[in-house]
């Protein structure tokens, strides 16, 4: 058993971003290069469209779609 | 398709990503939501093309990208001066107090120029590199890098954040702030 793998494994997904701690102050370091407050009304306007429910005729269309392609699988 | 349940998943998975990407390209929630439509539709066509591990959210934000300005091509076909229709719909939009920062934006947004608007939100919003946001333009890291800071300090003058933030907003004197304290 290689036991390099195995902890691999065990260590779960793999972290993208530092995130460096000076002064209790957190640094993203590689994510985002936009922090002042510009950055954050931003994020926050994105964020606030991205929490709208999706509308039925997106998720309906997939389910079309996703149908049609089973019935394709089945013939 | 042979996995079709999972490239579904998927896609429902990036939806909210992709509108707030449409709506912060138009403005508009009706527009956005028949990007997001074609943009799930050809991704479902064009299944094929895309190879797995590689960036399926780069991928699916260059397919409505390029599906926003076919749009645009049209529309320009149709009204010469749809800029000014456009802006002048949005800046009306702007009425509820609860919303009015919301608002702001969302018209700030509208009268940037069409490149650095995408720019400024690939990387100020959606999380993408520099690097990434470059591939999905289709232009140098560079030139990305560019358009980012004209639509930074373009959408601090026209919310006004520079001189809200401080009291006195000339880099010269908060630099002699700083070094006084």
């Amino acid at each position: 058993m290689a036991e390099n793998t195995d902890s691999k494994k065990l260590s779960g997904k793999p972290v993208k971003t530092k995130v460096k701690k000076m002064n209790g102050i957190q640094h993203q370091s590689t994510l985002l290069p936009i922090h002042d407050m510009l950055g954050d009304k931003l994020k926050a306007y994105y964020a606030q469209v991205a929490s709208e429910p999706i509308p039925d005729r997106l998720t309906d269309l997939l389910a079309e779609l996703e149908a049609q392609s089973a019935k394709k699988r089945q013939s | 398709m042979s996995n079709a349940p999972e490239f579904a998943d998927q896609l429902i998975a990036a939806i909210p990503g992709l509108r707030a990407f449409g709506v912060s390209l138009t403005a508009k929630s009706d527009r956005a939501d028949d990007l997001v439509q074609e943009t799930l539709l050809k991704a479902w066509k064009h299944h094929d093309s895309f190879e797995p591990g590689t960036n399926m959210k780069a991928w699916l934000y260059t397919i409505l990208r390029n599906e926003f300005y076919t749009q645009i091509r049209k529309r320009k076909r149709e009204v010469e001066d749809a800029d000014g229709v456009y802006s002048g719909r949005v800046a009306v939009q702007a009425g509820q107090h609860s919303h009015l920062d919301m608002a702001d934006m969302r018209s700030a947004l509208a009268l940037l120029p069409d490149d650095q608007r995408e720019a400024i939100i690939l990387v100020g919003a959606s999380g993408f590199s520099y690097e990434e946001a470059a591939d999905i333009c289709h232009v140098a890291v560079g030139t990305i890098k560019s358009r980012v800071s004209r639509a930074r300090a373009r959408l601090n003058e026209l919310l006004q954040l520079a001189s809200d933030e401080t009291q006195d907003s000339s880099p010269e004197n908060s630099t002699a702030a700083l070094i006084d304290r």
